[in-house]
C-alpha cells in the first residue's frame, strides 16, 4: 500500500499510516489462518516454531533458522510443491521473508 | 428538522465520541464541520470488498461485523466492532480498496468523514494520539487471535473470546457478567475459527463446570476465574 500524499505534511499521520499498514498485514494473517488454506496453515506452524524454537528477535522481525523443509510440510500437512506455494504466498503479502539454503 | 438542528446534530455525532472527549468545545465544534452521519440497518453493508475506500467511519452506537468470504463462499469473522470504533483505516493509502466487508450486525450510528478531513483531525496531536491508541489496541487484538489460534485449544480460544466480549460488552449483574451482545453459536464459532457443533460442545462444559451460564442467546460468566485459568492452561 502507498501511503497518500495529502497526509505527508501531517505529523500524527505517518505513525496511522505505519500502524494501518500492520493492522492490514495482521487481518491478512488472521484471515489467512481461519480460513484454513495451506498458508495459513504453514502460517500457524511458523508461529509456533517462533514462539518455542531457536528465534532471533531483531525488532519487529523474528528471525527462523534452519527450519527443515520436509519437516514444516509434514508439520502443516502440506506437500512440498504446496508449501513452496504458501511461503510464496505469505512472502507476496509481506507476512515473511524466506530463502532456502542449497544443502 | 431546521438547518441549524441538523449541524447541532451533525457536531453532537462527533463531539460525543471519545475519541474527541478531551477536546475542547471550540476545537469540538469545528470537528462537527467535517463530519457527515448515518443509521445502517441491521444487515446493511456500510462498505463490502474491493470497494474504493474513501471515508473513515466512527461507530456512534451499535455493532458491525467485518469479514471476509473465503473462495468456498465461507463468510470468515475478523472482527466485532462496537461505540468509539474506527473503521476504513485504509482510507490513508493511495488509491485504497476496502480488503473486507463491514455489516451491521444491528441498527448502528456511524459519524464518518473523508480523507482530508480526517487529515486535518490528525494535526490535533491529541486526536492523533488517541486514534494511535484504538489503532494499536486492534494491532493487540489480532496479534492475540493469532496466538489464540496457535496455541489454544477450542475451549481455550472460547474461554479467552468470552472474557474478552465480557470486558468490552459486560455488565455486571447478581450472577455475574453478562454479555450484553445476543450471539449465537454460530457466531462464536466464526470469532474461535472452530465448528458450531464444536463451541456447542465447549459451552455445555463451560455451563456444567459452573463457569457459565446463558439465557437465550445472552452468556453470563459465572466464574472469571475457571476461564482466565482454561485460558492459561495451554
Amino acid at each position: 500500500m502507498k501511503p497518500d500524499s495529502l497526509l505527508s505534511n501531517c505529523e500524527g499521520c505517518e505513525s496511522v499510516q505505519k500502524l494501518t499498514a500492520r493492522l492490514e498485514l495482521m487481518r491478512t494473517l488472521l484471515y489467512t489462518i481461519k480460513a484454513g488454506v495451506p498458508a495459513g496453515r504453514i502460517a500457524a506452524v511458523l508461529v509456533v516454531l517462533c514462539a518455542l524454537s531457536g528465534l532471533e528477535q531483531t525488532g519487529n522481525e523474528i528471525i527462523l533458522t534452519e527450519a527443515e523443509y520436509q519437516a514444516l510440510a509434514r508439520s502443516a500437512n502440506l506437500s512440498t510443491g504446496k508449501l513452496k506455494d504458501s511461503l510464496d504466498y505469505l512472502q507476496q503479502q509481506g507476512i515473511i521473508c524466506y530463502s532456502r539454503s542449497k544443502s | 428538522m431546521t438547518k441549524m438542528n441538523q449541524r447541532a446534530e451533525q457536531t453532537r455525532c462527533m463531539k460525543e465520541l471519545a475519541i474527541f472527549s478531551d477536546l475542547s468545545f471550540n476545537e469540538r465544534e469545528k470537528i462537527g464541520a467535517l463530519a457527515g452521519k448515518r443509521i445502517y440497518r441491521k444487515n446493511e453493508y456500510l462498505f463490502r470488498e474491493e470497494e474504493a475506500a474513501d471515508t473513515i467511519y466512527l461507530i456512534k452506537y451499535g455493532r458491525v461485523r467485518l469479514f471476509k468470504v473465503s473462495e468456498h463462499g465461507k463468510e470468515i469473522t475478523l472482527d466485532l466492532l462496537k461505540e468509539d470504533d474506527i473503521i476504513g483505516e485504509n482510507t490513508f493509502f493511495e488509491d485504497a480498496r476496502h480488503t473486507m466487508n463491514a455489516r451491521a450486525m444491528e441498527d448502528t450510528f456511524v459519524c464518518s468523514c473523508d480523507k482530508n478531513s480526517f487529515a486535518t483531525l490528525l494535526q490535533n496531536p491529541g486526536i492523533a494520539l488517541k486514534v494511535i491508541q484504538l489503532l494499536g489496541k486492534k494491532l493487540n487484538h489480532y496479534t492475540d487471535q493469532v496466538a489464540s489460534i496457535a496455541f489454544r485449544d477450542v475451549k481455550g480460544r472460547l474461554s479467552a473470546v468470552l472474557l474478552r466480549l465480557a470486558g468490552e460488552y459486560g455488565k455486571p449483574g447478581p450472577d455475574g457478567i453478562t454479555i450484553s451482545i445476543e450471539l449465537t453459536h454460530q457466531d462464536l464459532a466464526n470469532l474461535v475459527n472452530a465448528s458450531r457443533v464444536m463451541v456447542t460442545n465447549v459451552m455445555g462444559h463451560l455451563r456444567q463446570e459452573g463457569a457459565i451460564a446463558t439465557r437465550g442467546q445472552q452468556i453470563i460468566l459465572l466464574n472469571r476465574d475457571m476461564l482466565a485459568q482454561t485460558v492459561e492452561a495451554i
